[in-house]
């Protein structure tokens, strides 16, 4: 997206007029916490628009003073929560190609674990065999019916593993392909714990989901994945809620300038819940 | 933001600790900015009392929350100020009437009494230099929450010369102002 050209149009002064849908409201306020340029100007035409406010300054009546001023409410049931809009920004664009780099880093040894997991067990197989076979043949037969049982289960286990092996290796080839591009999801407020990425070749137009660390979904509600597309949300689907799905292939796209992610009523919803919204990452 | 003043730095301080003496000197800084938006924006006396009151409630109740790195404090109240009227006015379903500007402009300093901490020598003379048509709807829109079409309707423009008029005042105000705000 063309941010400078973006602000030029002055949709930001319209913002602070009032005089932009509701769509585009959303709109600036979503684009102001994906780039920074954008909020810098919304920050500094805000500060101009209230320096201007005290044009019109006025003494209150002296009695409201002391009637305010000691009737505060005790400190223990003060809120949390802001009244403007300015403190539900709480997004702060982290640093995508530091942790691309912490991620690969631990992705590979994740890899070759797997490697050493497989040669493991064909260790102790064999050395369980070969004790086995050391041992009287007395009660042979009990043994041999265990040892065809633990043998089943370690070969249901390697199976288990070489499916997954094979699942993780596709996907390897998949994010290794260097069309590819990495998209990381960073929380939308700073006291949030989640994370996710989407994976997008640009030449295929295939876009992966995969889900690293969002907290479980509460029972009546579904994570809603969003490509934002010229400061518009398009739906890409719902985050599956089957546990053992952490990657998922989306729709095919042509473009998109960020994605994010809003928990959403079962099902998802046309348009997403800004304040619901749990990881956003900006395409670099 | 840059240029915050030292009182600004005294009120976000003891407002981040719960401490009350940052709303006396808000009170004492900051009040007749406040409780002027609220007059500018509300109907009545009784209105822009109530809703004055209710804005520094929320100041103290909000100001923990208060992050100096994403806006400044005095920008931050105003918009609770602001947001506050909207509020009633949607409360209400009442909107403030039209009034000629001029006059706030020229009342200003009888009412401008308090040491304002942003440095507006020459503020007004600034202001006043902005075409009155112009100015009128810029305060149409910042302080009624009229909608571009209810200007248009009110002061019977077309739609493009209400949002015309509002982006030139903004801008030579920007142009006016952008030297106090130290940007």
């Amino acid at each position: 997206m063309d941010v400078k050209k973006y602000i030029e149009t002055g949709i930001i002064d319209d913002y602070l007029m009032g005089f932009v849908s509701e769509q585009e409201r959303q709109e600036v306020l979503c684009l102001s916490k994906i780039y920074p340029e954008i909020n810098e100007v919304l920050r500094s035409s805000e500060n101009i628009m209230s320096t201007w406010a005290a044009d019109f300054s006025e003494a209150p009546p002296a009695h409201l003073r002391a009637k305010i001023l000691d009737n505060l409410p005790p400190q223990e049931e003060l809120a949390e929560q802001d009244p403007t809009e300015q403190s539900e920004d709480k997004s702060e664009l982290i640093d995508f190609s530091e942790l691309d780099s912490r991620k690969e880093e631990t992705s590979k040894p994740n890899y070759w674990s797997y490697a050493a997991a497989i040669a493991f067990i064909f260790g102790a197989l064999m050395v369980w065999q070969w004790q086995s076979a050391r041992s009287s043949s007395l009660d042979m037969k009990g043994e041999m019916l265990t040892q065809q049982e633990q043998m089943q289960e370690m070969q249901e286990n390697l199976a288990a593993m070489a499916s997954d092996k094979q699942q993780k290796e596709s996907l390897l080839a998949v994010v290794s392909d260097p069309a590819v591009q990495k998209i990381v999801m960073a929380p939308a407020k700073e006291d949030m714990n989640a994370t996710a990425a989407m994976y997008w070749n640009k030449e295929t137009q295939r876009v992966y989901f995969h889900r690293l660390a969002l907290p479980a979904e509460p029972s009546d509600s579904q994570y809603q994945l969003w490509a934002i597309i010229d400061g518009k949300p398009k739906s890409m689907g719902m985050v599956s809620l089957e546990e053992n799905v952490a990657w998922q292939e989306l729709e095919t796209l042509e473009s998109a300038q960020a994605f994010a992610i809003t928990l959403e009523p079962m099902g998802g919803s046309e348009s997403p819940t800004l304040e619901n919204m749990m990881v956003i990452g900006k395409v670099g | 933001m840059s240029n915050k003043t030292p009182v600004e730095e005294e009120i976000t301080r003891n407002l981040l600790i719960g401490n009350e003496k940052a709303m006396s000197l808000i009170y004492d800084n900051y009040s007749a900015a406040l409780f002027g938006v609220c007059r500018k924006m509300s109907l009545s006396t009784e209105d822009a009392e109530e809703v004055f009151q209710e804005v520094m409630v929320k100041i103290w109740k909000s100001g923990k929350s208060f992050d100096p790195k994403k806006a400044r404090l005095y920008t931050w109240m105003i918009n609770i100020a602001r947001n506050s009227c909207i509020d009633l006015m949607r409360k209400n379903n009442r909107r403030p009437q039209i009034q000629d500007s001029v006059d706030n402009v020229y009342t200003m300093e009888q009412h401008h009494n308090t040491e304002f901490p942003v440095d507006h020598i020459g503020l007004k003379e600034e202001i006043a230099k902005l075409r009155k048509e112009d100015r009128n709807v810029l305060e149409l829109a910042y302080f009624s929450g009229f909608s571009q079409g209810e200007i248009a309707k009110k002061l019977n423009l077309p739609l493009g010369t209400v949002k015309t008029r509002a982006r030139k005042a903004i801008n030579e105000l920007k142009t006016l102002l952008a030297r106090d705000i130290g940007r």
